[in-house]
């Protein structure tokens, strides 16, 4: 779980998930940006992602989260290239 | 300007909420009379499930709201998260909790090595009169070491050497001399001129020759 924020405890810019199996990524779930997103939806929407991909790979999926700067998020990156 | 405006509702207004009460009772009567049978009495049941189901619409109502509430504040705004409630997601315990009862307050005694008895607490006389005795031990060192004359301590250390051909080494010039190590010591440094020192190895003994030998 990738949260792109400036500090670990500032606003989140977006959030993506990926799962990483003996180093190698073997599914991602695609970014989105979270502007205007209220806290009790980005919780259910964690919570939505987590759930599936419990449900797609076992339960005992170990869960981390890390963090990125907000210049480095992909949606970003791709719009400026657009 | 129209009723709805006004705070009134309007016709339509009015028609679907009357749709709603009527399907509302409804509910409830069917409820009321399937559940009360046998010794239930059916008013007070019917009153209790339209407390229920009263008390569940204004729940989503309120749920609703607050949804509504968060979403206008969120405007413009991207959201933050609990570390509380990330750490449950995570499954990360960075928190611990411990007992105070668990803390040590008395070191434990060491084994095989008994503590040394604690100094006794000096009062400020004491530690003049320590202070005192110090300057004068000194004082008396001083004083001793000035009346003792290196020149005696060459001249020993030289007839010493002359009673040896010339040649021997520190322990030796200790026995013939008499002196303290660290008399002989200065004594062969003050009387550097008359005599050169060598070691063959690191470990090995000094060995003082006679210059004018």
């Amino acid at each position: 779980m990738t949260f792109y924020r400036d500090r670990a405890d500032g606003p989140i810019h977006a959030v993506e998930f990926a799962v990483i199996d003996n180093g190698e990524t073997v599914a991602e779930v695609k970014p989105i940006h979270l502007k205007d997103v209220p806290q009790a939806k980005l919780r259910s929407h964690i919570k939505n992602v987590l759930g599936i991909l419990n449900a797609q790979f076992g339960s005992d999926l170990n869960v981390s989260q890390s963090r990125q700067p907000p210049s480095l998020c992909p949606i970003c990156l791709q719009e400026q290239k657009t | 300007m129209m009723d709805s405006e006004l705070g009134r509702l309007s016709e339509e207004q009015w028609q679907l909420a009357h749709h709603k009460a009527l399907s509302f009772r409804d509910r409830l009567v069917k409820q009321a009379v399937n559940k009360a049978t046998g010794n239930t009495v059916f008013y007070p049941e019917l009153f209790r499930i339209a407390a229920e189901l009263i008390e569940k619409d204004a729940d989503a109502f309120c749920d609703r709201a607050q949804a509504m509430f968060d979403e206008i504040d969120a405007y413009g705004q991207e959201p933050t998260l609990d570390d509380d409630w990330l750490a449950e997601v995570t499954g990360e315990k960075d928190s611990f909790y411990f007992s105070t009862d668990s803390l040590v307050t008395q070191m434990p005694s060491l084994s095989g090595k008994k503590r040394g008895k604690k100094p006794n607490q000096l009062g400020e006389a004491d530690v003049i009169k320590a202070v005192e005795e110090a300057i004068v031990s000194i004082e008396e060192t001083i004083s001793v070491a000035h009346q003792e004359d290196p020149t005696r301590w060459i001249l020993r250390i030289h007839s010493a050497l002359e009673s040896e051909h010339g040649c021997a080494t520190f322990g030796k010039l200790m026995k013939k001399t008499s002196l303290s190590p660290g008399a002989l010591f200065l004594g062969l440094l003050l009387g550097h001129d008359h005599w050169h020192l060598t070691q063959n190895s690191f470990y090995g003994q000094v060995v003082v020759t006679l210059v004018s030998a």
